[in-house]
């Protein structure tokens, strides 16, 4: 499956933080948040409401209720190509 | 009226998010409708809806009466002298865009000053930036405090370069801080400048007069204040929009176009209608019509004293947790029920998306006011708003929430 079938929305913040906010699709919601917590090296664990930590040297914090947050991207195709890898 | 009686006009109050009920503390982006607004906008769909201005027939007609008297309706909501003297816009920004364009058309020359604020939106200070480039003129930007109000001292001192306009919001959209706009039209006045404020803070929230205030601009948005989106008002003085060129051209605000014709062969309508060319927005001018109804039927007096409890409520009890920084100003008086915050060791992001889950909508990132998070240096913020339908047990609720983080 390819990671459009996992992602419902990419909103891009503003903000010197530039973060990227992916919404996951809530039918593949359990599936897609297992495959990123596979990859994910997780630095703090806060309450069980929110993950932070690092998958492939960039920011990432993941929501249970299906949120992610990422940092560190130039632009929205290389968030497209770290997403493939998450989801591929 | 009742808190408990305006909730329940509210239908989206009762939504679940993430199996959470609502609590909407994002007033300042947009508030919630009414059941009334959201009614009158179905009746204007199944009962009148036809094209205003171009028909003879009776629906035509009753939607013309229905949108000439929702200008009727917004003048004596801002009391302004002339009904004619309010322009349906689609929303603050088009408003703020129309006055800068036509200002830099028929009243700016190359090398002129124009003055707007580190405190305002985007909104208010991109479209002179653009005129900066297109006619030649300086534009310069007036300090903030430390306490993110407006520096007073500095705005005098550039005021004294003579400025042909100042542009500035009449409340904060960052710290709800209310400005001294009577004060400062007065002092701009004599030194020659127009100015246009924009008051889609405040409209809703506090009693806007334009004949006391002395405004010569004021823009607005429906949205934000209990009607829909894609309507919003620029008032003018007659005597300024009168001599000023039109903004958009078409259908709707042109008496003649008579290429034959020797006398007038190109001649506009008369304010409000040279400034509303095309299509006119009907439903969001009926919509806001009714929203304002609502807003008197519940009165300023209401609307102030329930966003002041909550304001002084909220500010007291984050004081008292570790780890938060507020901004804004301290006294409570000139302040609508906006405040700034972060939490150190969270983005804005985080902290908006952690409430997200239990329910609590709230804003994140930069407001659309860059140069004022630049100014405090400080990456984004978070943002609570609040209208007359949120409760005391809805801040205690966010408050909770925000303590798992701490």
């Amino acid at each position: 499956m390819s990671w459009e079938n996992y992602v419902k929305l990419i909103e891009d913040s503003c903000g010197k933080e530039k973060d990227f906010i992916i919404l996951l699709n809530s039918d593949l919601r359990e599936e897609a948040i297992t495959k990123i917590k596979e990859k994910m090296k997780i630095e703090r664990n806060i309450s069980n409401i929110m993950l932070q930590g690092k998958i492939f040297d960039k920011e990432i914090t993941l929501f249970c209720h299906g949120k992610v947050i990422l940092k560190g991207f130039k632009n929205k195709r290389d968030l497209e190509y770290f997403l493939n890898q998450i989801f591929s | 009226m009742e808190l408990a009686e305006i909730r329940k006009d509210f239908p989206i109050l009762k939504r679940k998010i993430n199996g959470h009920k609502l609590i909407y503390f994002d007033n300042a982006a947009t508030t919630q409708k009414p059941v009334q607004v959201i009614k009158a906008i179905e009746k204007y769909y199944r009962e009148k809806n036809a094209n205003i201005h171009r028909g003879v027939h009776t629906l035509s007609q009753e939607a013309t009466f229905l949108y000439e008297e929702a200008h009727k309706v917004v003048s004596s909501f801002i009391n302004s002298k002339k009904w004619e003297e309010v322009i349906f816009v689609r929303n603050t920004t088009e408003a703020l865009n129309l006055i800068a364009y036509t200002l830099g058309r028929g009243y700016l020359n190359e090398g002129d000053l124009v003055l707007t604020t580190k405190l305002d939106h985007h909104s208010n200070i991109l479209p002179w930036l653009l005129l900066k480039e297109q006619k030649k003129i300086r534009v310069e930007l007036v300090e903030i405090t430390k306490e993110g109000i407006l520096d007073l001292e500095d705005l005098e001192n550039k005021l004294k370069k003579g400025p042909k306009v100042l542009a500035l919001s009449h409340i904060s959209n960052i710290t709800g801080w209310i400005s001294p706009l009577k004060e400062i039209v007065k002092k701009a006045h004599r030194e020659g400048a127009v100015v246009v404020a924009d008051g889609a803070q405040a409209a809703a929230h506090i009693p806007v007069d334009v004949q006391e205030l002395d405004v010569d601009f004021y823009a607005f948005s429906g949205h934000k204040m209990l009607g829909p989106m894609g309507i919003g008002v620029l008032y003018g003085k007659e005597n300024l929009l009168s001599k000023l060129p039109p903004f958009l051209s078409g259908g709707d605000m042109l008496e003649t176009l008579s290429l034959s014709s020797k006398t007038c062969q190109l001649c506009l309508k008369t304010l409000p209608w040279k400034y509303e060319a095309g299509t006119s927005n009907v439903e969001g001018a009926i919509g806001l019509m009714e929203a304002i109804k609502y807003i008197k039927k519940t009165g300023f007096d209401l609307i102030l004293k329930e966003e002041k409890k909550l304001l002084k409520f909220t500010l007291e009890n984050l004081k008292e947790m570790k780890n938060v920084e507020i901004y804004g100003p301290e006294d409570l008086e000139n302040r609508i029920a906006v405040i700034p915050f972060n939490l150190k060791g969270f983005s804005s992001n985080e902290v908006a998306s952690v409430l997200d889950q239990y329910g609590i909508a709230i804003r994140s990132g930069y407001h659309c006011a860059q140069p004022f998070h630049e100014a405090l240096n400080i990456p984004s913020s978070a943002r609570v708003s609040f209208y007359i339908y949120n409760t005391t047990e809805e801040v205690k609720k966010f408050l909770k929430v925000l303590k798992k983080l701490i």
